[in-house]
C-alpha cells in the first residue's frame, strides 16, 4: 500500500507529461491544419481579386493602386507558405490571416468602385437616352412642319411638269380597230 | 434609252419619291451596319507580354543587354536580371519559371519544357508578380524599368550543383530557359504564354 502511495506521484508525473505531450501534439497538429486552411483560403481570395481586377478593365476603373495592394497580399501569402514549409505554423497562420484581411478589404473596394462606376455609366446612358429622345421628337416636329410640306410642294411641282402625250397607235392596231 | 444607262444621268432620271426612298434605305442600311459592328465586333487591340534579360553593370550603374555570362562554374554562381512588361490590356498574374536543359533541346512557343527534359532551377512560386497593364500612351513610349506595368529588374542566381550535373550526364553545354507563365482565371491555373528567352552556357567543373 505504501509502495503504491510512493509510486503515485511518479505515475502522476508520468501521466502529466504524457498528457501534456499529447495535448501539445494535438494543438500543434491543429495549428498546422489551421495554417494550411488559412493559406488555402487566402489563395482563393487572391484568385477572386484577380478575377475582379481583370473584369475592372472593361469597367474603366483606376486600378494601379489596387493591383499594387493585391501583389503585396500575394507576397504575404508566399511568405506564409514559406513559413509553413519551415514548420513555423504560427507565423504562417498570422501572415495568411493578414493577407486574407487585406484581400477582403480589396474585394470590398473593387466591388464598391465598380458599383459607383456602373452608376456613373447608367447616369451617362440615361442622359444620352434623354437627349436622343428630345432630338428625335425635334426631328419628327421639323419633319412634319418643314420637310413634309416642302416635299409635298416639290411633288406638286413635279406633277405640274407632267405632260399628257398621246402616242399614235401603230398601223396594225388601227386596222384591227377599224 | 442608251443615255439612261449612263451613270452620270442615273440620279437625274430619278423622281423625288425615289430619291427619298433611296436616302432612307441607305440611312437604314448604314445605321444597321454601324450598330452590328459596334455591338458584335468590338474594337480589340491584341495584347502581348514582354520578357527580357539584363546584366547589371556596376561601372555604368545600369542594366545592359550585353555581356551575358557565357559560362557557369561549379564553384561560383552567375547573376542575371529579368524584366517583364504587361502590354496585355488587362491585369496579369505572372509566373516566371527558370529551367535548365541540354543545348540540343528545341524550344517551342506552343509547349513549355517538360520536367522529363529539363531541370527546374527554382520552385514554381519563386518568381510571381501581379501587374497592371500599360495604357495606349504607355505602349507607344514605354518606360524601361520602372512603372506600374513593369516587373522591375529582378535578380536571379544561376548555379550548378550535383543535381544539375546528374541531370546533364556527360553534357556540359546547356540552355537556361526563362519561361513566362500567366494565371488563367478560367482554367484556375498558370498557363504557358509562349513567351520565353534563353541563355546558352558552357559548364566548367572545377
Amino acid at each position: 500500500m505504501r509502495a503504491k502511495i510512493r509510486k503515485s506521484p511518479i505515475s502522476f508525473g508520468f501521466f502529466f507529461i504524457f498528457f501534456t505531450v499529447i495535448t501539445a501534439q494535438s494543438s500543434f497538429a491543429q495549428l498546422e491544419q489551421d495554417a494550411a486552411n488559412s493559406i488555402q483560403n487566402a489563395q482563393e481570395k487572391l484568385i477572386e481579386v484577380i478575377i475582379l481586377l481583370e473584369e475592372s478593365e472593361t469597367k474603366k476603373i483606376e486600378i494601379k493602386d489596387l493591383v499594387v495592394r493585391a501583389d503585396s497580399a500575394r507576397n504575404l501569402i508566399k511568405e506564409a507558405s514559406d513559413k509553413y514549409l519551415e514548420g513555423d505554423y504560427d507565423s504562417a497562420l498570422q501572415k495568411a490571416n493578414s493577407a486574407t484581411e487585406q484581400l477582403d478589404q480589396l474585394i470590398e473596394e473593387i466591388t464598391e468602385t465598380a458599383g459607383s462606376s456602373k452608376q456613373k455609366s447608367r447616369l451617362i446612358f440615361s442622359l444620352l437616352g434623354s437627349i436622343s429622345a428630345l432630338v428625335s421628337v425635334a426631328l419628327v416636329f421639323i419633319f412634319f412642319k418643314k420637310i413634309y410640306p416642302w416635299y409635298k410642294t416639290k411633288q406638286l411641282e413635279e406633277y405640274g411638269k407632267l405632260v399628257i402625250v398621246y402616242e399614235e397607235t401603230s398601223k396594225a392596231v388601227k386596222d384591227d380597230r377599224e | 434609252m442608251t443615255e439612261n444607262k449612263k451613270p452620270k444621268k442615273f440620279f437625274h432620271n430619278l423622281k423625288l419619291e425615289k430619291m427619298v426612298a433611296l436616302s432612307f434605305t441607305v440611312l437604314v442600311i448604314s445605321s444597321t451596319l454601324i450598330i452590328v459592328f459596334v455591338i458584335f465586333i468590338p474594337f480589340s487591340d491584341e495584347g502581348f507580354s514582354e520578357l527580357s534579360l539584363y546584366v547589371y553593370r556596376e561601372d555604368l550603374d545600369t542594366y545592359v543587354t550585353f555581356g551575358y555570362p557565357a559560362g557557369l562554374y561549379t564553384d561560383r554562381n552567375a547573376s542575371i536580371f529579368f524584366v517583364v512588361k504587361n502590354f496585355e490590356n488587362k491585369v496579369a498574374y505572372y509566373q516566371l519559371q527558370i529551367k535548365l536543359t541540354k543545348l540540343s533541346q528545341n524550344l517551342s512557343t506552343m509547349f513549355p519544357l517538360s520536367s522529363s527534359i529539363s531541370y527546374q532551377m527554382y520552385s514554381n512560386n519563386t518568381y510571381e508578380k501581379i501587374l497592371s497593364y500599360a495604357t495606349k500612351a504607355e505602349k507607344e513610349s514605354p518606360s524601361q524599368f520602372n512603372d506600374h506595368y513593369i516587373w522591375e529588374p529582378t535578380n536571379t542566381t544561376l548555379y550548378v550543383n550535383g543535381n544539375v550535373l546528374l541531370f546533364l550526364g556527360g553534357d556540359r553545354s546547356i540552355k537556361i530557359v526563362f519561361e513566362l507563365w500567366k494565371f488563367d482565371t478560367e482554367e484556375d491555373k498558370f498557363v504557358y504564354t509562349g513567351v520565353f528567352t534563353f541563355l546558352e552556357l558552357f559548364i566548367t567543373v572545377v
